[in-house]
């Protein structure tokens, strides 16, 4: 998708006391899906309450769909903001919740009592309706939370760890809903620690840790500025100590482990290269491969790189 | 689980204003206080306590040979009853208690402030419903003690009329006073029964001290230092209640009053505009 960028941030800081939240994170994302991806206490939470307005910068500036983030409620409207902790009225049922929230949304009564229906349904807790949302499970809960961030169709859809407590099926339908609101238009930041979840979701990425953005763009273009560091293939063979002594005179090989019975690792600086000459290689020397995989074409691995 | 698709359509739709978003919010958040037997015995019973006396002062005026017609001084009684005081006491601590620090503790805040609603409407809803609960055994008792003592021939019109600007003024300062004391407190812990507590250990603590300190000096001046001694003497004023002896001067406790108001608003604004936590 292309256009604008949907945030904009320049060396902002924010600061908790001794504790840097921000730290002159700097980065352009949007629009479509964007991946916020970084370890617990890597800034997240704390540039999604920037964004929401809920936090004031100490230094530099962000902007969200061009307005200013601190002191503009109105630019709220446009905004769908799914938190990370529980943070509801479990007194409620759910259509009270989510109704409630869209009349603060400036929502009239009656469009909210149809949008609300129409959220619940999408998240399927419209059947569950009238339980008082203290009964759900953690998963029931997060799409509550889901359903009150898209009810009032907002432009710009915030997720903090929105898969956090999820099942697996739940996750998939879920990560299904949003890349459906992506389609629809909207631009999601969706933000993780379970970085292979992000990767089903986009490939495009901000990688934040200690308050910084190590990394914005394509995962893949991400992955490019890395080779300069070593990745790990695994091989899985039946003859593992001769493809080892072939290799180890390679000239794009760094290293090579042996992880467990038929298999062996390889560090690469060059893996485009590598992958092109290891079928040529095991043909000419009779070495019978039965798998081959980049074990760092994930996030997990680049994070790992760029957190060094 | 299966997720169907959003049935809806992006589109521009008319949105209700500031003020109906800041109503919206004072009614969820009524309905929260409320929606428990605890704080609605409370208000019946407060409400019985208060208006039952003072219904059989006004009633038995007449049949006392007190006068001919009641005077604008007789008015005063709820504000002479003790139990208005405790209950104020006890709802101010079972409603506000919770304002504030339960949306600090569950993090819901952040749901409010996320939307179109600045930290200014949420204390407003939130005080407001504070006041209005309290409304109701501060205001209600004397509002309708007035009409009765008009319709029952009791009092002529100008006194009754003077009683219920009385009533009102009053049950603003009331309702003001303690709301904002209340969200304040409230506004300091995440913990609503320690908010609670607070609440009512604050406002008990200091008008026995307040009393005992005047009573041991015999100086009248300590008695400022207790909200509920500067409203009765605002009250006194208002109701031209004979003095019966030295007390706080009604101009200074009314001062003391408006400063506390303000003071305390404010400090609960800077508070949780500069409450910063750590979520991750």
């Amino acid at each position: 998708m292309n256009g604008p960028p949907i945030v904009r941030a320049e060396n902002a800081s924010k600061r908790y006391g001794e504790v840097l939240g921000l730290n002159g994170f700097t980065a352009s994302f949007g629009p479509g899906i964007t991946g916020l991806v970084g370890p617990n206490g890597a800034g997240k939470s704390t540039l999604f309450r920037v964004l929401t307005g809920q936090l004031r910068l100490d230094a530099g500036t962000i902007t969200l769909l061009g307005k200013e983030t601190w002191n503009t409620p109105e630019k709220n409207r446009a905004l769908g903001f799914c938190p990370d902790h529980a943070g509801l009225y479990d007194w409620m049922n759910p259509r009270e919740f989510v109704s409630s929230l869209l009349l603060l949304n400036g929502v009239g009564p009656s469009e909210a009592a149809q949008r609300t229906q129409a959220a619940l349904e999408t998240v399927e807790m419209w059947e569950f309706r009238d339980r008082k949302i203290r009964t759900f499970s953690k998963g029931m809960i997060q799409r509550v939370k889901v359903a009150q961030a898209i009810a009032h169709q907002p432009t710009v859809l915030l997720l903090d760890e929105p898969l956090n407590g999820m099942d697996p099926m739940g996750r998939a339908s879920l990560l299904a809903l949003f890349q459906k609101l992506a389609e629809e238009g909207r631009h999601l930041i969706v933000s993780s620690h379970v970085l292979h979840e992000v990767e089903r979701l986009t490939s495009q990425i901000v990688m934040i840790s200690n308050g910084r953005a190590l990394a914005e763009g394509d995962l893949h273009r991400i992955r490019d500025l890395l080779d300069q560091h070593p990745h790990t293939i695994q091989i899985e063979t039946t003859t593992p100590r001769l493809l080892a002594q072939i290799l180890s005179d390679h000239p794009d090989v760094t290293g090579l482990t042996f992880a467990a019975p038929g298999i062996l690792m390889v560090q690469t600086a060059q893996p485009d290269a590598f992958f092109q000459s290891l079928p040529e290689v095991a043909l000419k020397e009779g070495v019978n491969l039965t798998g081959v995989r980049s074990l760092d074409d994930n996030l997990e691995a680049v994070f790992r790189l760029l957190s060094r | 689980m299966a997720v169907s698709e959003p049935r809806y359509a992006l589109g521009r739709r008319e949105l209700l204003s500031r003020k109906d978003r800041v109503w919206a919010a004072f009614t969820v958040n009524l309905r929260q206080r409320l929606g428990h037997a605890l704080p609605i015995a409370l208000i019946v019973l407060g409400m019985i306590l208060t208006i039952v006396p003072f219904l059989i002062t006004v009633l038995t005026y007449q049949t006392l040979g007190l006068g001919a017609s009641i005077d604008l001084a007789v008015f005063y009684d709820p504000y002479n009853n003790f139990l208005l005081l405790l209950f104020i006491m006890l709802l101010t601590a079972l409603v506000g208690g919770g304002i504030v620090a339960d949306d600090l503790g569950s993090k819901s805040i952040s749901l409010y402030l996320s939307r179109p609603i600045t930290l200014p409407d949420y204390l407003v809803a939130k005080g407001a419903v504070v006041a209005t609960t309290l409304s109701l055994i501060a205001v209600l008792p004397g509002l309708l003690g007035a009409i009765v003592a008009f319709v029952l021939g009791y009092a002529d019109a100008t006194v009754a009329a003077e009683a219920f600007g009385v009533y009102l003024v009053m049950g603003l300062l009331f309702t003001l006073t303690f709301s904002v004391l209340a969200l304040f407190l409230s506004s300091l812990t995440e913990k609503r029964a320690w908010a609670a507590s607070g609440i009512f250990a604050f406002l008990l603590m200091d008008d026995v001290v307040a009393v005992v300190l005047r009573g041991v000096s015999q100086n009248v001046g300590w008695l400022y230092l207790s909200p509920w001694e500067d409203l009765t003497a605002v009250a006194r004023a208002l109701f031209a209640v004979p003095a019966t002896g030295p007390g706080p001067d009604p101009f200074v406790s009314f001062g003391i009053l408006l400063a506390l108001i303000v003071v305390l608003a404010a400090a609960t604004y800077v508070r949780l505009a500069r409450m910063e936590l750590v979520t991750e």
